[in-house]
């Protein structure tokens, strides 16, 4: 399988983690939570530590307010005068001032990459329709945002080559075409994002108070949601709500004709919370 | 316009049909928003129903001319967050119809949209919907870089955020006020609500207040290192919203725009909550804050959104805790059942509490 993996940390230490994994790409920083996008010190280390093991870094942004918009246009500064990097954008604002730096490419973040495959129910149109006409309302509903040559268009004249997409085999041959119009692949394993949020659910059923005095307990704390009516299990990790989906051998080989990059959090739920764990994961891929 | 060159925002009231938008209109509504049915794309839908959308072409052609007739700009919620190339034929020839009715506005929810609007050549004002999730002010200068004339931010905002983006940005700023809402991100939230309620839902949730979404419903909630459940908790956090008594703050950001929610809610809805904001916008427009004060006490105990099936604004959202913007970001804006909070506080906090006492070791 013409596979690269990468391994997706928050903060330092989670990077200090998975210092041992077999991967060529670290990703690190907050995909979801605005305060807990780490501060320029913390970026420093990290990106010296990744750099020093050889392996690619990626700086991972979330959407964000002023506040830390402000914080992000510092960092972005000191990552283009190291050089080449990648970073993650999930703020449209972030993508503009990205593209004010030669030395740093844009990947357009799962948030920004529209996939209505994420929706959970099982129905996916308004009543119930014959077999055409659901038919037809599934060739829409499989594809991504930027299968759409316009919006391709759009963002490629912006710079960006690199999309962060879900793992949704029913997307798969959507995404054999995004590669076709140029564009570089990171595929989220196991948790497809259905929504985020600034009002934090996690903190709100932790009795946090404000953000910025929030004692992060997200760090170290994940729940399940179930609900029977709605025939729907979900996974609250901090301020993002995901499914899951496990990856099986075959949908590995259907993704397999083109290169693609498999992103990996590390993570209770994944069981995949070890850098024995993780090499394992890697080494038993389909080949 | 309107007689009097106001100081205060536009208002913005949603519409669904010819009736709906005479009432909104009369009722005060500088603005009125809609959006039509699709007919050669009947089947698909992402975030809402067609009881939003007005039935027809020929109704939207009535509801602008009324519109017109009374100095109200029509804007046509043309915010798919999301396009095909199936899709690409059908949207251009919807906006065309729509143009061709006479809308004033197109509110833009996808940048693969706004390209194809862009290419058909319009002449048209462009606003950028929540969908396109502007939180601060360099999305609000992105999006008038790509030639929007207005910016609707996302939901989850202080006042302050509002303030700095409205002084720091070159874009007119429009802010929601009222209605049904929850605490995910629009842009990122894939909880369709198209086909909610499912069969037989609304008897096993007759005690939710609120049973217009998935988001409403309560879930289990198990931690994950299987420590503990905790039944029945309205986590995904779907409610009803005010902004009533932070209408002078909001007003003083230097906003154009203050929009009422609620496309798919009932005439009787759409016409007194704009008679509401209408009454308090006035005052505050009049420099009667004393006034405006008295207003809000009164329309606070008296104020019944849709008779007689919705209990007053006080029960629906002081009690509730639903103050849009005078609330912490995390605060629990729901009414909890009566264990849960103290559950979590005294097991979550605990157990973190002792891990952290055994240490790393």
């Amino acid at each position: 399988m013409n596979v690269k993996i990468s391994v997706q940390v928050e903060d330092i230490e989670g990077l200090d983690r998975v210092s041992q994994v077999e991967c060529h790409r670290i990703r690190f920083g907050s995909e979801f939570c605005e305060w807990k996008t780490p501060n320029l010190d913390e970026l420093r280390k990290a990106h010296t530590t990744v750099m020093d093991s050889g392996r690619s870094f990626t700086y991972i942004t979330s959407r964000v307010s002023n506040l830390s918009l402000n914080k992000i246009d510092e960092q972005l500064a000191f990552l283009d005068g190291e050089g080449n990097s990648d970073v993650v954008v999930n703020d449209l604002g972030v993508l503009d001032l990205v593209a004010k730096h030669s030395n740093l490419r844009s990947c357009l973040g799962r948030q920004l990459v529209s996939m209505p495959a994420r929706c959970p129910w099982q129905r996916i149109t308004p009543t119930e329709v014959g077999f055409l006409a659901k038919r037809r309302v599934e060739k829409i509903f499989h594809q991504t945002g930027l299968n759409y040559p316009l919006t391709t268009r759009f963002f490629q004249d912006l710079g960006v080559k690199n999309v962060d997409v879900d793992w949704i085999p029913s997307c798969f041959p959507y995404f054999e075409q995004l590669i076709t119009q140029g564009f570089n692949l990171s595929v989220h394993l196991y948790h497809v994002l259905v929504a985020a949020t600034r009002k934090c659910h996690t903190a709100r059923f932790l009795g946090e108070a404000e953000p910025e005095e929030c004692s992060r307990p997200c760090r170290d704390r994940s729940f399940r949601l179930k609900q029977r009516a709605l025939g729907v299990e979900f996974y609250l990790k901090g301020n993002a709500i995901f499914r899951y989906i496990e990856p099986t051998e075959r949908d590995f080989k259907r993704l397999n004709r083109k290169e693609v990059e498999l992103v990996l959090s590390i993570d209770p739920t994944t069981k995949l919370d070890s850098p024995k764990r993780i090499n394992g994961f890697i080494n038993d891929l389909p080949r | 316009m309107r007689e009097l060159e106001r100081k205060v925002p536009k208002l913005l009231s949603p519409v669904r049909s010819l009736k709906g938008a005479v009432r909104v209109v009369n009722a005060g509504a500088d603005e009125i928003y809609c959006d039509v049915r699709k007919p050669d794309i009947k089947d698909f839908e992402l975030k809402r129903g067609v009881n939003c959308e007005i039935p027809s072409y020929d109704e939207l052609g009535k509801v602008v001319k009324y519109a017109h007739n009374h100095d109200v700009e029509v804007q046509l919620a043309a915010n798919i967050p999301f396009m095909t190339n199936v899709m690409d034929d059908v949207i251009r020839k919807h906006i065309r119809s729509c143009l061709d009715e006479g809308v004033d506005a197109l509110i833009i929810g996808d940048l693969g949209i706004l390209s194809l609007v862009k290419r058909m050549g319009l002449d048209i004002p462009l606003y950028a919907s929540t969908f396109l999730g502007a939180m601060n002010y360099g999305v609000a200068d992105f999006l008038k870089k790509q030639g929007f004339k207005r910016v609707i931010l996302e939901r989850q905002m202080r006042i302050p955020e509002i303030s700095e983006i409205v002084k720091r940005s070159d874009i007119e700023v429009e802010v929601f006020v009222h209605g049904s809402g929850c605490s995910n991100i629009d842009g990122t939230c894939h909880l369709f609500h198209f086909a909610f309620p499912f069969p037989g839902i609304e008897e096993e949730f007759s005690e939710t207040v609120d049973l217009w979404y998935p988001c409403s419903i309560p879930f289990e909630v198990e931690a994950d290192d299987g420590r503990g459940t905790v039944e029945k908790v309205p986590i995904l956090d779907a409610y009803t919203f005010c902004s009533l008594c932070r209408l002078p703050e909001l007003v003083e950001t230097g906003i154009k725009g203050l929009k009422i929610v609620g496309r798919e809610s009932s005439e009787e809805y759409q016409e007194r909550t704009t008679r509401l904001y209408r009454e308090a916008l006035d005052l505050i427009g009049q420099d009667d804050l004393g006034a405006f004060e008295k207003m809000v006490a009164y329309q606070r105990e008296n104020f019944v959104p849709a008779p007689p099936n919705m209990p007053s604004l006080r029960e629906l959202c002081c009690e509730r805790k639903r103050c849009f913007y005078g609330l912490s970001l995390f605060c629990a804006p729901y009414k909890l059942p009566p264990s849960w909070r103290l559950w979590t506080k005294s097991k979550f906090k605990i157990m973190v509490f002792e891990r952290e006492d055994i240490g790393p070791g």
